[in-house]
């Protein structure tokens, strides 16, 4: 009985005293003293959990790859005759690239400063909030900053768009906001009728707020970043609209089917902005 | 490091990779169960309160560190579970069914409303409770809890043959 009372006694003391921890930890989690904490003890898990997730990638490519192998010859021979087809298309893009800067300049136009993009591989997810936070391979070691936009493109589809922005850096990784969590929120508009409005996460949905309630949106319209904010050039798909309805406020809302879903999300590419000089240069 | 050690880190590292990287090839248009909670539940009514207070903090810290919730929070939440759940050491038989799925579902209810009420207090509005508030993840946990249960059982089991359950 005696015994039976100290252990209880043991592990109250323990719980008490760790939430007390968890407590102080919670209160000033906005400290130096506990964001370094965070960071020495993050330190410590990315790697694992990066290894891991490699180590799982690997693990379930193994059979893709010994059949692709077998294909190897074939595919690139075919690949050999795209390329041809590819550069030429690349050096008639290029050409009009240029063409549109000198119209542009002409026009007095302000242009968007063109982007660099760096290659991710997504390794793991928030383990509470599964679609609404990745983790990437790529930090500050890369250049990676916090609040870059990020965007994908969903296997089989040629075409992408934005799937969130880096929400915080590490040296070999980084977390990124995807579009629907509740704390993201993006300027978008609508390039049927020209509306704007802001694309909001709600967790398991992701809704276009603020729409003028005379706007004539429906479902099936394209939804597009408007390049307001400075995070995301214009012109980027997000995704198009499923449902439209009033909201309390007065104003339109609308529930979004976004262009990459967050749960097919495997490679990503952050859009790292190039400094002035090196973007006139070119 | 003595095996009784070994078993522990294991058991942490293992339960916490599996959640972060390994759960997606089991999510459900997105939803995945919460695998260190039911670790917490089997191991707290399994072997005591101290278990599960140790193992509740342990899993809630590294869900802090690497996830977006406030920091601090999922540890509170999850020590308090694993306390709860260990004052039930031997008044419930953790492998009958109905007592896994009313264990589960009371905690992960639980584990929702201290979400929210946290965040309430701390951050002054209820951020994630749209998400948090959704009945997939609880109903999901409940589903698989026997099989996570029932391979508990076999990894302690296989790590630790020398021992007996603490109350038998």
């Amino acid at each position: 009985m005696e015994r039976g009372m100290l252990r209880f006694s043991h592990a109250t003391g323990t719980c008490v005293f760790l939430l007390s921890v968890s407590f102080l930890l919670m209160s000033f989690r906005l400290t130096g003293a506990v964001q370094s904490l965070r960071g020495f003890l993050l330190y410590w898990v990315a790697p694992g959990q990066e290894a891991a997730a490699v180590s799982a990638a690997y693990a379930g490519s193994l059979a893709s790859n010994l059949a692709g192998l077998v294909r190897a010859r074939e595919e690139n021979r075919v690949l050999k005759e795209k390329f041809q087809v590819f550069s030429a298309l690349h050096a008639r893009a290029e050409e009009l690239d240029r063409e549109n800067g000198r119209l542009k300049s002409m026009l007095e136009m302000r242009t968007v400063p063109p982007f660099d993009s760096v290659p991710c591989r997504v390794t793991a997810r928030d383990p509470l909030n599964w679609n609404q936070a990745v983790w990437i391979d790529r930090g500050t070691r890369d250049g990676l900053k916090a609040e870059m936009p990020v965007i994908s493109v969903p296997p089989g589809r040629l075409e992408g768009g934005a799937v969130g922005r880096i929400w915080e850096s590490r040296p070999g990784s980084s977390k990124v906001l995807l579009l629907s969590d509740p704390l993201s929120s993006l300027a978008a508009s609508l390039p049927r009728t020209g509306e704007q409005g802001l694309v909001r996460g709600q967790g398991s949905v992701v809704t276009v707020e603020y729409l003028d309630p005379l706007a004539d949106v429906r479902p099936g319209d394209e939804v597009v970043t408007s390049g307001l904010g400075g995070v995301f050039p214009p012109g980027l798909p997000i995704g198009t609209l499923s449902k439209v309805m009033l909201s309390p406020s007065g104003f339109k809302r609308a529930e979004l089917r976004p262009a990459v879903p967050p749960g097919s999300l495997r490679e990503v590419l952050v859009l790292v902005r190039k400094k002035p000089g090196a973007a006139a240069r070119e | 490091m003595n095996r009784r050690a070994a078993f522990w880190a294991a058991t942490v590292a293992g339960c916490y990779i599996l959640q972060v990287v390994f759960l997606p090839l089991v999510a459900l248009r997105g939803v995945t169960p919460n695998l260190m909670l039911l670790a917490v539940l089997y191991f707290a009514v399994h072997r005591g309160p101290a278990a599960g207070v140790w193992l509740g903090f342990s899993w809630g810290i590294l869900s802090d560190v690497a996830g977006l919730s406030l920091f601090g929070s999922q540890a509170f939440i999850l020590t308090a579970i694993g306390y709860g759940a260990g004052r039930l050491q031997g008044k419930v038989d953790e492998e009958k069914y109905p007592a896994q799925v009313v264990l589960v579902l009371a905690a992960s209810l639980a584990h929702v409303a201290g979400v929210a009420c946290l965040e309430a207090i701390f951050e002054g509005s209820v951020q994630r409770w749209r998400a948090a508030v959704s009945a997939a993840q609880p109903l999901y946990s409940v589903f698989i809890c026997p099989l996570v249960f029932w391979l508990l059982k076999l990894w302690q089991k296989a790590f630790l043959r020398q021992e007996v359950r603490p109350y038998s």
